[in-house]
């Protein structure tokens, strides 16, 4: 009963190292930026443009087929933040120090790598291969309320109340596109200051407007561009971004961050399925030569041992 | 100490051989006021969950948009399974490292596991908002092996 430990790590040699290494090397490293969807379609909102009427708000939750959410007085569609009933939202940064204030709207961002898709353990949350909308399906989900937790930009949201549940978040009006629509949001502003269109060419407008008006934006960029990996949901704004609820994120998209090494450990199940084989071999070995042991025992003493 | 307990063990050592030997050790009579007790603990139990699958997370939880997962599943991912890798802990020590004694162990511990995994699992179902989903666990390529909720249930899974 000595080399114990040698035995377990020779047999997790003997059961595949190699073949695990092969698979972990084979894996492709995902490190290049997530690819824009063929037909990506996307929102362009400029805060500057903004006038915070809430039109949208309603337009939202009318072709949406959602009812107003009035709970907030009992009269008025008023709803403080995202809700199980507002899947777009006008909200208002306005400092205490009187400095320059800003609306900006909030609707789901459908990043390029969304991390609710990757963070759903059924595939409930899946990203359209051509429109690139990021939408959820009621038959998949067991409401675990992963993606509500796992989305930087905290948009899906679940609802609490109720026996049958439901995550809502913005789809795009998908179900208005293909009826050659524009989302309810941007058919009604008054200003323009949310715009559909294909990701391009909004993101090539969004340029065209910084180089118009020097000193005018943020930092002189479109947030959405590079941020979380790309969104198709593109922001202008004079005020900082992080004060408007989009943090700085960085280039890489909060799943790539992770997925980078889970695709190694897991991918094929390779890892775990060589570790478990190893230590199967060890525990294999080790009760055989426990029950050789026990029979010897009962031999001695004329007693049933226990293994 | 009853007496039927008393003349079943006779000593730690006696105990000990009994136990090695799979002899039940128990002698002590089992519906008592603890265990009634327990009974209606479960029994509140039961009437709370029939009301929280009626009524939603909400109003039992007091979880919201800002606090999505709330001790719920903290207290299933950290506590039960904290529990039930006991087994797991043990079984490491006496089947790989090869700890003979041990080996008396692990009937029990396996049981403890057992229990605190199945508790783990139905508790799923009650945090979770909609269980009756759960049966694409059948399919396994329905998975997203890529979300870490899904390989922390199956590591879960896998220590069984």
């Amino acid at each position: 009963m000595a080399i114990t430990r040698r035995e377990m790590l020779s047999g997790i040699a003997k059961a595949g190292v190699p073949a695990a290494v092969a698979i972990t090397v084979v894996a492709e490293t995902h490190d290049e930026a997530p690819k824009v969807p063929s037909a990506a379609v996307g929102l362009l909102y400029d805060a500057t443009l903004c006038i915070g009427c809430k039109a949208c708000v309603a337009a939202c939750a009318e072709a949406n087929d959602t009812p107003p959410d009035t709970r907030g007085d009992s009269l008025h569609q008023s709803p403080s933040d995202l809700n199980d009933m507002t899947r777009n939202v006008i909200k208002l940064y306005k400092p205490a120090d009187g400095s320059r204030f800003s609306y900006v709207k909030r609707q789901c961002m459908h990043c390029l790598d969304p991390a609710c898709a990757a963070g759903c353990p059924f595939q409930a949350l899946h990203k359209d291969p051509q429109t690139g909308v990021v939408s959820w399906t009621a038959e998949k989900c067991i409401g675990c309320r992963y993606c509500t937790i796992t989305c930087p930009y905290h948009i899906p949201r679940f609802q609490w109340q109720g026996f049958n549940p439901r995550v809502t978040k913005c789809e795009l009006c998908s179900g208005r596109l293909e009826k050659g629509l524009q989302p309810g949001c941007t058919s009604v502003c008054p200003t323009g200051a949310v715009k559909f269109g294909p990701r391009t060419v909004l993101l090539q407008e969004a340029k065209q407007r910084i180089q118009d008006h020097p000193k005018r934006y943020y930092q002189e960029r479109v947030y959405g561009e590079l941020d979380n990996g790309g969104t198709q949901a593109l922001y202008l704004s004079a005020v900082p971004f992080e004060n408007l609820g989009l943090p700085v994120l960085g280039t890489e998209s909060v799943p790539a961050r992770t997925l980078r090494w889970q695709r190694r450990f897991y991918q094929y199940f390779a890892l775990p399925a060589v570790l478990y084989v190893g230590l199967v071999q060890v525990i294999r070995k080790s009760l055989k030569g426990h029950e050789h042991e026990m029979h010897e025992r009962e031999k001695e003493t004329g007693l049933r041992a226990q293994l | 100490m009853s007496s039927a307990q008393a003349t079943l063990i006779r000593g730690p050592k006696e105990m000990f051989g009994r136990w090695a030997r799979a002899v039940p050790v128990f002698g002590f009579p089992v519906v008592t006021g603890q265990f009634l007790l327990l009974c209606g603990l479960i029994l509140i139990a039961f009437v709370l969950t029939a009301y929280r699958e009626l009524a939603g997370l909400g109003p039992v939880s007091g979880m919201n948009d800002a606090y999505g997962w709330g001790i719920w599943k903290t207290f299933n991912v950290m506590v039960l399974t904290a529990l039930g890798s006991g087994a797991f802990a043990v079984g490491i020590a006496a089947w790989v490292f090869r700890r003979k004694r041990l080996h008396a162990l692990m009937r029990m511990a396996l049981l403890t596991s057992f229990l605190a995994y199945a508790c783990g699992l139905l508790l799923l179902g009650i945090d979770a908002g909609r269980p009756w989903n759960f049966y694409w666990m059948v399919f396994p390529w329905k998975w997203n092996m890529h979300s870490p909720l899904a390989e922390v249930a199956s590591a879960c899974r896998s220590t069984r």
